[in-house]
C-alpha cells in the first residue's frame, strides 16, 4: 500500500480541525476570538512545517 | 523515522538539566539548542507554568543511560530549517495559549524575549555549525596527509564549484547570519517600544539611521567591489590547491611508475604490468574512487584481477559494469572468479591476455571469464580435479549460483558464473 505523505497528511488534518472549530463558532456552540484563532493558525502552521522537515529526512 | 528508529529517550550526554530537551532534539534530528530555547521562553511566557511539563516530560521518559554513544550524522540535517521553523511556530502558538489563558507575565517581556532567544539560537547554531565543519575539514586534510594517494580536495571544491554551490551557499549562510542579527535587534526596538523608551530616542535614532542609510549607499560600491575580489581570491586559492594536488599525485604516481619502468626496460613482462597497474590507479583516482575490495564487489572483482595477474605474471583484463555491497554470496563468486582467472593464467596466458567480463545490477551479477588458450573437454574433467569442481561449481551451487563452462580443445575456454538477487 502506498504510505501516506506526511506533510500533506498533516497539513490536511489541521486544516480540517480549523474548519471544524470555525462551522461551531458560525454556529454559535463555541467562541473563538482573535487570540484563540491565532494561536491555532500559528500551531497549524508550525505542525506543517515540522511535518513537511520530518518528512523531507526520509530514505 | 527519526535517529536510527531509537525512539524518544532523555539525552544524557547533552544534558543541560534532565536532558529532556537534549532528547527531544535528537529524535527531530535538530540542534539541542532550539528545543532548549523554546522551552525556556514557553516557561518564561507562562510564568513558570510549563516547567510542570517538563518534569512530566523527565519522569515520563526512559534515560538512554547505558546505551552506546551515536556518532552525529551530518547528513540529517536536510530538512532542520523547516524543523526549527516548525518548533518556533509551536512555541509562539504555545506563548499565544497562555496569553489567551492568562497564565501570562507581560507582552513588554515575553515578546522581545522570544524573538532574543530564537535570534540568538539561530547565531549559535550557525557558529557551532561552523566550527564543526572547519573540524572536519582539518580532520579530512589530515587523513589526506597520511595517505598521499587519497588525498581529498579541498572543502570549497567539494561543495560544488565556488562560484555556483559555494556562492550560494555563502549567500544562503549571509542571509541566516541576517536574519538572526535582525531577530535580536529587532527584539531590543521591542522592548524600548513596549516601556515607552524609544519615544525619547526616537529623533537620535532616526537622525542616526538616516545618516547609517547614507553611509552604506556611498560604501556600497566598495563593499561590492571588496566581496568579488575576495571571492576571485578565494576562486584563485582553490584551483591552486587543486593544481597542488594533482602535482602531488602523479609525482607520487605515474612519475615513479614511469621511473621504475625506464629502469627495467629490459624486462618487457614486468614493464607492461607496471603499466597496467598504473593504468589502473589512474583510472580508478580521475573517476574519484577509493577502491574496497572488502565492501563493493566490483573492487574485489577488480582485486582478485589484480591479484591473479601479478601472482602469475599473466595479463588480466577486467572490465566490470555495475556495483553492489559484498555479502555471503557474492563472496563467493568472487573467490569462484578468482579460480578461473587463476586456471586461465596458468594454462592460458601463452595465447593471449585473459578476459573478466561482470555485470551488476540490483543485486544479480553476471561474470566472464574468458581465454584463447588450447581449452579443454568440461565433460572429461575427472572428479578429482577440485579446482573446477570444488572451488568454482560446488562453491557456486552452494550460495544459490548458477555456472556454465564453454570450452573445446583448441577453442579456449569461457566461464560463465552468475548469481541472481536476492528476489530470485
Amino acid at each position: 500500500m502506498r504510505r501516506p505523505d506526511l506533510t500533506q497528511l498533516a497539513v490536511g488534518l489541521a486544516i480540517v480541525v480549523l474548519g471544524v472549530l470555525l462551522l461551531l463558532q458560525e454556529e454559535g456552540s463555541i467562541d473563538i476570538d482573535g487570540g484563540w484563532l491565532g494561536a491555532g493558525l500559528t500551531a497549524c502552521a508550525g505542525t506543517a512545517l515540522l511535518a513537511s522537515g520530518l518528512g523531507a529526512r526520509e530514505p | 523515522m527519526r535517529d536510527g528508529g531509537s525512539g524518544l529517550r532523555r539525552d544524557s550526554r547533552r544534558a543541560v538539566l534532565g536532558g529532556v530537551c537534549a532528547g527531544f532534539a535528537r529524535w527531530l534530528g535538530i540542534d539541542p539548542i532550539i528545543t532548549r530555547v523554546g522551552m525556556v521562553v514557553v516557561t518564561i511566557g507562562s510564568s513558570g507554568a510549563a516547567a510542570v511539563g517538563y518534569l512530566i516530560a523527565w519522569a515520563l521518559m526512559p534515560s538512554d543511560a547505558g546505551e552506546p554513544a551515536r556518532r552525529r550524522d551530518r547528513r540529517g540535517r536536510k530538512g532542520g530549517w523547516r524543523i526549527a521553523g516548525g518548533v518556533a511556530l509551536l512555541v509562539i502558538s504555545a506563548l499565544l495559549v497562555f496569553r489567551q489563558l492568562n497564565i501570562w507575565w507581560s507582552d513588554a517581556v515575553v515578546w522581545p524575549v522570544a524573538l532574543a532567544a530564537f535570534g540568538v539560537a539561530l547565531l549559535w547554531t550557525l557558529t557551532r555549525q561552523q566550527a564543526e565543519e572547519e573540524e572536519e575539514s582539518e580532520a579530512e586534510v589530515d587523513a589526506g596527509v597520511r595517505d598521499s594517494d587519497t588525498r581529498p580536495m579541498p572543502a570549497e571544491l567539494r561543495r560544488g564549484a565556488p562560484d555556483e554551490t559555494g556562492g550560494w551557499w555563502r549567500a544562503k549562510r549571509a542571509s541566516a547570519i541576517g536574519f538572526g542579527v535582525a531577530l535580536v535587534l529587532g527584539a531590543a526596538l521591542l522592548f524600548l517600544w513596549a516601556v515607552g523608551a524609544l519615544n525619547a530616542v526616537s529623533d537620535v535614532a532616526l537622525a542616526a539611521l538616516v545618516v547609517a542609510i547614507a553611509l552604506g549607499l556611498i560604501s556600497a560600491p566598495f563593499w561590492w567591489g571588496m566581496g568579488r575580489r575576495l571571492g576571485a581570491e578565494r576562486m584563485a586559492r582553490a584551483r591552486s590547491q587543486e593544481r597542488a594536488e594533482v602535482a602531488a599525485h602523479l609525482h607520487d604516481s605515474v612519475l615513479q611508475t614511469l621511473a621504475l619502468m625506464q629502469k627495467r626496460a629490459g624486462e618487457p613482462d614486468e614493464v607492461a604490468q607496471l603499466a597496467r597497474r598504473q593504468e589502473r590507479e589512474l583510472r580508478s583516482w580521475l573517476a574519484g574512487e577509493q577502491p574496497r575490495p572488502s565492501e563493493r564487489l566490483a573492487d574485489a572483482l577488480r582485486a582478485a584481477a589484480e591479484e591473479v595477474e601479478e601472482t602469475h605474471g599473466a595479463p588480466v583484463d577486467a572490465i566490470v559494469v555495475g556495483d553492489a555491497p559484498l555479502d555471503e554470496r557474492s563472496e563467493a563468486l568472487v573467490a569462484a572468479a578468482r579460480e578461473a582467472l587463476t586456471n586461465a593464467a596458468k594454462f592460458a596466458s601463452d595465447a593471449g591476455p585473459v578476459h573478466l567480463y561482470a555485470e551488476i545490477e540490483n543485486g544479480s551479477a553476471r561474470v566472464f571469464i574468458d581465454d584463447r588458450g588450447p581449452g579443454f573437454d568440461p565433460d572429461a574433467v575427472s572428479g578429482d580435479r577440485r579446482g573446477v569442481r570444488e572451488s568454482i561449481i560446488g562453491r557456486m551451487k552452494r550460495h544459490g549460483g548458477k555456472v556454465k563452462i564453454r570450452s573445446a580443445p583448441g577453442e579456449g575456454t569461457e566461464v560463465e558464473l552468475s548469481i541472481e538477487g536476492n528476489g530470485r
